[in-house]
């Protein structure tokens, strides 16, 4: 090999070592995901973390902001700033922080609805019922399909039910309940039905009532017969009668209606390893 | 041979290669223009994420591997699995084949008693140069299909068992090795005795079985470097976690490195033992 061609293919590393450099999004993507690791590793210490720590993490997430504003994933770099002002305590500039979010980034409806959410949170700490209600209003109204949206009348229910104000809490808790029958009433098939079915038995399970947590996940499952929902809530039925109400006859009664009206479905498999496992353990209590 | 002589040959072949190799260290150009093919495909694979490389390697990416690999960091979970398919199917069979016997000409050049020159060898290696590549397209393709086998194999017997993945590993590295030392000497017999392809094949199996422990252990010697390599690569995603998604390109390039010396010192020492082997036995049959 004479030194011409080795110069060539020097000089092409070279060229590709200074494209490296000019990478646009790609910069954005690896400098979004180092905070983004640096920022969990202080969620997950956030008493030992020194407030140069966090200075220095809003600093990093800020040139993330300034540097790449269009960027999709500036919005969420924006409500992090937000959030490492309110676990510091440090209120009103996260609540400037997060204004932000919904001026700067109207078209992130997730992030703008989260940061709507924490405004309110913030504003309930701070003892101002009335404008943290504003804010859970306003999500509802702007962002009606984000789960923040549809997480708010469970997490008022329970945020009622922790000061102790029962009636409160009682009658959200109920209007929760027939706000997510109504989501998944709408579209029983929809990726948000089969989340808001969560929501809809920590309803239930809140109050631990059981039996009307059945009642109504059975209904779902009669009135949509094919849907994923009703997959779902005849799981969560089985597991109810199975962990709850301690009755196995039933649970593996709703088991079995499962294999049979879904043959197609993912949890088949483990639902015959559980009646095997049963039926072994039968012969071995009859012998 | 008893083993006593085994290890006798073993460490003279050892002694007159590295003798050799500091008398001609440039012996081992062909493996740096390897590894520069290696780096330059490396990097290209690497910029696959950026315009304008995007445009060419972002649809196959997508098709096969799916769109978050085109995203940092999942870029680099995919960057090795990519990398070592353009090494084995690209780069080894178009231009390892051909270097590796440049080398094993270079070294043949001084035991003619002539300066060992890159050009003459290379110009020689691309005359057989259909052979060369065959030989090389026979290796990979044995080492697939083995390896394959033997992983279907061991995923069977003990399908239960978490280090099933490390137990391939090390036997397919060991069966690597002994199909290497099958196949080692057929580029050199290719290149010094203008034989084709089944011939030198034929001729390869031939001398290997009668020197095999020789042979094997002359290539494992440096191919447990690379061994050592591989083990940093299995760790990739430790790796990954601890320090930064990046640290996969140092991991990869210090493979390149390594390979310089190891596949270099495993040629060497073939050629080595073949030439010398022959010239003993040519003498021997004179008187």
């Amino acid at each position: 090999m004479n030194r011409v061609d080795l110069t060539i293919i020097v000089f092409l590393l070279c060229i590709m070592m200074l494209l490296t450099g000019c990478y646009g999004q790609y910069k954005a993507e690896r400098e979004f995901w180092l905070t983004n690791r640096k920022y969990e590793r202080i969620l997950g210490r956030v008493d030992s973390t020194t407030s140069e720590e966090f200075e220095e993490l809003i600093v990093d997430l800020r040139k993330l902001v300034i540097s790449y504003p269009s960027w999709p994933y500036s919005a969420l770099a924006q409500l992090r700033i937000g959030n490492l002002y309110n676990i510091q305590g440090k209120y009103d500039k996260a609540l400037s922080e997060y204004k932000k979010v919904i001026e700067d980034f109207p078209s992130s409806t997730v992030v703008s609805a989260e940061a709507l959410f924490v405004m309110g949170t913030i504003y309930q700490r701070k003892n101002d019922e009335q404008t943290a209600n504003k804010y859970f209003d306003r999500v509802q109204q702007e962002y009606p399909d984000t789960l923040t949206a549809l997480n708010i009348p469970l997490y008022l229910a329970r945020y009622y039910k922790s000061k102790g104000r029962i009636e409160e809490s009682n009658l959200a808790y109920d209007e929760a309940i027939q706000r997510y029958k109504t989501v998944i009433n709408k579209a029983p098939d929809e990726t948000k039905a089969i989340l808001v079915l969560d929501y809809l038995v920590n309803c239930y399970n809140d109050r631990e009532k059981w039996n009307e947590a059945i009642v109504s996940l059975r209904n779902i499952a009669n009135r949509h017969p094919e849907s994923a929902s009703a997959q779902k809530a005849l799981l969560i039925i089985a597991r109810i009668y199975e962990t709850k109400l301690k009755d196995k006859q039933k649970a593996d009664a709703v088991y079995q209606e499962i294999i049979d009206k879904f043959p197609d479905t993912p949890l088949q498999e483990a639902l015959t390893d559980y009646f095997d496992k049963n039926e072994r353990g039968n012969v071995r209590n009859s012998q | 041979m008893g083993i006593k002589e085994k290890l006798g040959v073993i460490g003279y072949i050892i002694k007159v290669t590295f003798k050799y190799l500091l008398k001609h260290p440039k012996t081992l150009s062909p493996f740096v223009v390897i590894a520069l093919f290696n780096i330059l495909s490396l990097f290209t694979l690497y910029l696959a994420p950026l315009y304008p490389f995007k445009r060419i390697l972002g649809p196959p990416i997508v098709r096969f591997w799916g769109v978050k690999f085109l995203h940092y960091p999942y870029n680099f979970i995919l960057l090795p699995n990519l990398f070592f398919k353009v090494k084995n199917f690209l780069i080894n069979p178009l231009i390892s084949s051909v270097m590796i016997a440049v080398c094993a000409g270079m070294i043949y050049h001084y035991y003619l008693g002539q300066e060992p020159s890159f050009s003459r060898a290379f110009n020689k290696a691309l005359r057989r140069y259909v052979h060369l590549l065959l030989v090389m397209g026979a290796m990979i393709a044995l080492t697939y299909l083995i390896g394959r086998f033997i992983s279907y194999v061991l995923n069977k017997i003990f399908s239960d068992w978490k280090n099933v993945g490390l137990l391939n590993f090390v036997v397919s590295f060991f069966i690597t090795v002994g199909i290497e030392a099958l196949f080692a000497y057929a580029f050199l017999i290719i290149m010094i005795k203008g034989k084709g392809i089944l011939s030198a094949l034929k001729e390869s199996f031939v001398f290997s079985s009668g020197l095999f422990f020789i042979t094997y252990i002359l290539v494992l010697i440096p191919r447990l470097f690379d061994l050592a390599v591989g083990v940093l690569a299995r760790k990739q995603l430790y790796f990954m976690d601890k320090f930064i998604p990046d640290v996969t390109l140092l991991i990869i390039i210090t493979g390149i490195l390594v390979a310089i010396f190891s596949d270099g010192l495993v040629y060497s020492f073939v050629s080595n033992l073949y030439i010398l082997r022959k010239k003993a036995k040519d003498s021997s049959e004179k008187t």
